[in-house]
């Protein structure tokens, strides 16, 4: 997204946070279709996206008011619909996997049931670090875990940003987890 | 979902959220109420003030902008115009006439003058440091510092809620017009 454009939805997010209603329809006229996008890369179905997105949407919505307009409007909102995203591909996942076969797989020695919450709160703890960064980084970082697909830049240039964002990273999780 | 149903009830969770946010600002009037009705006798009037200052509050953080920037400097200036008919309460007793029979009603009556003026000052000096729609927050502040202020006003009866809205239209009024005459 252009510098312009980004800075237009950070002023339009702070006005609809303060209540400003005439900032309602130019925020979803922007937010919607970066929002499709952004499920569309996370998801192989169609379906499963376009369901996405409209959950990641009226999230935005829900949550507008309580937006912070000192954190990153467009990585607040790849955050949330990187949420819904992850809710859809669990819900698949659960149906694929059998009770059977979850004991079978701690059994064969697979992560046990604590281990996958204690990684489920380490994703989620990641992600909402995430809502704190750049939209740059956010998008590098989540390209970088296969979340989303890589942007179309030289695989060199890909590192080097990945590398950029996993520093910063790694300083805005020490700051929020230093207790 | 086709995209005028999909703004529709993203719409409908916007409004829903802000006003599940705005509702526990209805809480805000009970302290005041609770001491209004113990020290005076004309409860209902109390309740019936407490009432339109809740609605009033739910509303004003409900719509944002300047209405919401109204709560804070309209309760702050309302608590002088609340408190101080009830410390002049001390020096004398609790009336529902509209007329003062003692001093110690005149003294809550004062006191209610008083707390008005404090009250109109306060919010017209926080105004005129305000930037956006000036005049919407000078009424909805005074508005909501004058229904706190009326439950503390009971105790000296209809004039003293007269009383304290002269003093916050005479204090606001004159300080407003001035603040613009400068600006």
């Amino acid at each position: 997204m252009e510098r312009e454009a980004e800075r237009a939805l950070q002023d339009l997010m702070t006005r609809l946070a303060s209540g400003d209603r005439s900032a309602f329809r130019p925020v979803f006229e922007q937010v919607r279709p970066i929002v499709e996008r952004f499920a569309a890369r996370g998801l192989a179905s169609e379906a499963d996206a376009e369901d996405a997105a409209q959950q990641a949407l009226i999230k935005v919505f829900a949550r507008a008011s309580s937006f912070d307009p000192s954190r990153d409007a467009l990585a607040w909102i790849l955050t949330l619909t990187t949420y819904e995203i992850r809710t859809i591909r669990k819900k698949h996942q659960r149906r694929r996997e059998e009770t059977s076969e979850a004991l079978a797989a701690v059994a064969g020695g697979g992560p046990t049931p604590e281990a996958q919450v204690l990684e489920r709160e380490l994703l989620e703890g990641l992600l909402e670090v995430l809502g704190t960064m750049r939209a740059a980084d956010a998008e590098a970082i989540l390209a970088g875990a296969a979340l989303i697909e890589r942007p179309s830049v030289a695989p060199a240039t890909f590192r080097k940003r990945l590398q950029r964002a996993m520093e910063r990273l790694k300083d805005a999780w020490g700051a929020g987890h230093e207790q | 979902m086709n995209s005028d149903r999909l703004f529709d009830r993203a719409r409908q969770a916007y409004e829903w959220a802000r006003l599940r946010r705005a509702l526990p600002h209805a809480l805000l009037p009970v302290p005041p109420l609770a001491i209004a009705v113990e020290v005076c006798s004309a409860e209902l009037a109390c309740v019936a003030g407490a009432l339109m200052l809740s609605v009033l509050l739910v509303f004003c953080a409900w719509r944002g902008q300047v209405f919401e920037r109204a709560i804070a400097p309209g309760l702050m200036a309302g608590l002088a115009a609340f408190l101080l008919p009830l410390a002049g309460r001390l020096l004398g007793g609790c009336g529902v006439a509209i007329f003062a029979e003692s001093g110690g009603l005149s003294a809550s009556f004062a006191a209610c003058v008083l707390g008005g003026a404090l009250a109109g000052a306060f919010v017209a000096s926080r105004v005129m440091r305000a930037e956006g729609e000036r005049l919407v927050l000078l009424l909805t502040a005074t508005t909501i510092a004058s229904l706190l202020g009326s439950l503390g006003c009971a105790i000296a009866g209809l004039a003293g809620v007269s009383g304290m809205l002269a003093g916050v239209a005479l204090s606001a009024g004159p300080l407003w017009v001035w603040g613009r005459a400068r600006a």
